[in-house]
């Protein structure tokens, strides 16, 4: 009983956590991209704009649900379900710190740890591809089914390189579970690098993160929903929450794309060369960890605004071409590569 | 009282009646997309995570993909095949195959009495690297097979896109 | 001559894209610091790029800006409009209504011509903001100024009378924002055509009556602009 309860208090946490950076992105990312592009962005709604995503929320909120006329109702009312509840699920097994020892409890800072990992995570971002395909076949508009189609293809190709670079990192840590990887990403690799993930797998980095772009339909690789050639593309037809939904699903997404980059490579809850975790006690080590962890976190949310006001958008052939010709190769010779260099020196 | 079981099962049952009554294609993918989901938890259940995982991701994540792509890229939203529904010899044809499928179900059924419902699971059951020992030691040429069968298909599929060869 | 067309095949570092990438992320990341830094400074007006408008209206308005309507005075204090109904005629949204009076006895500062204007009336609502009115005006008395902010709660306010436009007037002369006085387009006759067929030529001559008058479209204005030249 107290495991579950447990269990329900982390998964609760998770979801409100996950929430709220969702909602502090939208502002970021207003204020980011606007600072980028030379203009203050929205300062009007409180110190700094920071209302602004409360008037966001409100606005979608209480606008009108419209159900277009010749839309497909039970695609359109499960399409915005089935892209935001994957994208909040896969935080399940991402660790956001070491243990925490509570009430004489030790309680690990991650929902659950299962054996397979961030397959978990690779299995429900497949799930998250319907969401799209429902949104854009439900609304029943030429735009949106345009960009439902770009989106399940773009996502499907690129879940190939995610997986193999992957399966390199299986290769080098030997195990899926995400928390026994970032166990071991402690003290220093070849002694004076920190033995982070990034190191041991340069170009599996570099892969991981060009395919986790892609599956977030992010910038570079936004077309499916690219405001200036399909009108929104797959989320055309949608208004006040559903259309958040889909926004703060994509939020969510990104949240949890960074929280496993940071786990897998860039050594989740450990400082560069410090061991804090010798240093302070239980519960403040829990904290700590979970601050070092939120911090890196923060950084690759923020590269995700920022490449998204640096880059211009793939075309739709490009996108596929990269993802096909470019990356699987790439994947391929990185498994290649590691295979070789686990052989020899182990 | 299993209940665990008893939703999942259910839920599987109705999702399948579902997939099979539904007039439009795109929901009748998605009744099978609950299927393989309930399927999976089922497996999950059943103390092999690694297969719940296999199910979704490759069942759900990519065959069922493939297939919506089928219905998305031949069909409009609103179109219902009701030419081919009401095809005499179709339906004749799928009353037969559904007899036989009854059929199957039946024999297979024979010894479900006998089946122990608790049992000891061997140490690291549905563990990944178990499957890799299975797999590589135990079943490595029905690995073996199973890869050169996959490329054979991807030389199929790309003979049958090739523009000009 | 036309720049020729130089065609690069990309470098390998620009193919692979990914150092153009870093290269790009220095760009934007040095115009984020800029911003980010200027947005903590105090003042008003620190990221250079962007006004925020209701409070720091200081953006340069150009001088032949055409915004809301005012009727000028000249230097001895009297309206200048002769209510000869030039503007109302060109105006192609027909928003502007006159009612000629004469000038009386004891009015000679209040109006410098022997008519004025009882009613001058500029209808927004209507008003398209050409400038033709400005344009066409013989005395230079109805001119554009340089306020944009022009919207109003009632319809009734956004009717322009007399007393408000010469309000404008004396508003943008107190903020210094009266345009200068435009200057007059030359107006030159036009040189004697050769001599050709005799006949052509006369029933052409017939047909047409006066030579047109080189710059001006229409007759009326360019011929009071002579008389006003004459007058000068």
């Amino acid at each position: 009983m107290d495991d579950w309860l447990i269990a329900i208090i982390k998964v609760v946490c998770i979801w409100v956590w996950v929430l709220l950076i969702a909602v502090v992105m939208t502002w970021v990312e207003r204020r980011g991209a606007a600072l980028i592009q030379d203009r203050p962005g929205p300062n009007r709604a409180g110190p700094w704009g920071l209302f602004q995503p409360l008037a966001d929320g409100i606005k979608l909120f209480t606008k009108e649900e419209i159900i277009p006329t010749k839309a497909q109702k039970l695609l359109y009312i499960m399409g915005p379900l089935l892209f935001s509840v994957p994208a909040f699920s896969a935080y399940a097994v991402v660790p956001f710190g070491d243990k925490i020892i509570l009430g004489g409890k030790e309680i690990i800072l991650q929902v659950s740890d299962v054996n397979i990992g961030f397959l978990f995570i690779l299995a429900i971002g497949s799930m998250a591809v319907y969401g799209v395909i429902l949104g854009g076949w439900g609304s029943n508009n030429k735009y949106s089914i345009l960009g439902g189609l770009r989106s399940t293809a773009q996502m499907v190709s690129y879940e190939v390189p995610l997986g193999l670079a992957l399966l390199a990192i299986v290769f080098v840590y030997g195990t899926f579970s995400l928390r026994d990887i970032s166990l071991a990403q402690q003290g220093t690799f070849l002694g004076f690098l920190p033995n982070w993930g990034i190191f041991k797998q340069p170009l599996g980095f570099i892969l991981f993160i060009v395919a986790a772009y892609a599956e977030a339909n992010r910038v570079p690789f936004d077309l499916p929903e690219a405001e200036s050639e399909i009108v929104s593309g797959y989320h055309t037809e949608y208004g006040s929450m559903r259309l958040g939904l889909y926004l703060f699903g994509e939020y969510v997404n990104l949240v949890t794309i960074s929280g496993v980059i940071v786990a897998l490579y860039f050594g989740s809850w450990h400082m560069p060369y410090i061991d804090l975790g010798a240093y302070l006690g239980p519960i403040s080590w829990g904290i700590v960890s979970f601050c070092i962890f939120f911090l890196k976190v923060s950084f690759f949310l923020w590269m995700f605004v920022w490449v998204r006001w640096t880059l211009p958008r793939f075309r739709y052939d490009q996108v596929m071409g990269l993802g096909w010709r470019g990356l699987i190769p790439l994947g391929l010779f990185n498994i290649f590569i590691t295979a070789l260099f686990i052989q020899l020196t182990v | 009282m299993d209940l665990y079981f008893w939703v999942f099962a259910s839920m599987s049952v109705l999702a399948g009646l579902f997939t099979i009554a539904a007039r439009d294609a795109l929901p009748s993918a998605m009744g099978l997309l609950t299927v393989f989901i309930a399927l999976a938890s089922l497996y999950l259940h059943l103390h092999a995570p690694l297969i719940a995982i296999f199910q979704v991701a490759i069942y759900a994540g990519a065959i069922l993909i493939l297939v919506v792509f089928v219905i998305m890229l031949l069909m409009a939203p609103g179109e219902r095949l009701a030419a081919i529904q009401a095809n005499v010899s179709y339906r004749g044809a799928g009353a037969l195959l559904g007899l036989c499928l009854i059929g199957l179900v039946a024999v297979g059924t024979k010894g479900v009495s006998e089946i122990v419902s608790m049992k000891a699971l061997p140490e690291g059951f549905g563990n990944p690297s178990m499957f890799g020992d299975l797999f590589f030691r135990d079943f490595l040429l029905h690995f073996e097979v199973v890869s050169v069968l996959l490329l054979v298909a991807l030389i199929g599929g790309i003979y049958l896109c090739k523009k000009k060869l | 001559m036309a720049k020729p067309v130089v065609k690069k095949e990309y470098t390998l570092s620009e193919r692979i894209y990914l150092w153009e990438i870093l290269k790009g992320m220095k760009l934007t990341w040095g115009h984020f610091w800029f911003n980010f830094k200027a947005c903590w400074r105090p003042g008003p007006h620190t990221i250079p790029t962007c006004w925020q408008y209701p409070e720091d209206r200081t953006r340069e308005i150009s001088p032949v800006f055409r915004g809301e309507h005012m009727l000028q005075k000249d230097d001895k204090g009297r309206e200048t409009c002769i209510a000869c109904g030039m503007c109302a005629k060109i105006c192609p949204a027909k928003c502007i209504t006159i009612k000629k009076g004469k000038r009386k006895e004891g009015e000679e500062d209040k109006y410098a011509a022997k008519t004025y204007p009882a009613a001058f009336e500029v209808d927004l609502l209507r008003c398209i903001f050409c400038g033709f009115c400005e344009d066409a005006c013989p005395k230079n008395a109805i001119v554009l100024g340089q306020n944009f902010e022009l919207a109003r709660y009632t319809k009734e306010e956004c009717i322009l009378d007399k007393r408000k436009l010469l309000m404008n007037y004396r508003k943008a002369k107190e903020e210094g924002k009266l345009k200068p006085p435009r200057k007059r387009v030359p107006v030159v006759p036009a040189p004697p055509k050769p001599e050709k067929d005799e006949k052509a030529d006369e029933g052409a001559e017939a047909k047409k009556g006066k030579p047109a008058v080189a710059g001006k479209a229409k007759k009326k204005p360019a011929e009071k602009a002579e008389s006003n030249e004459k007058e000068e």
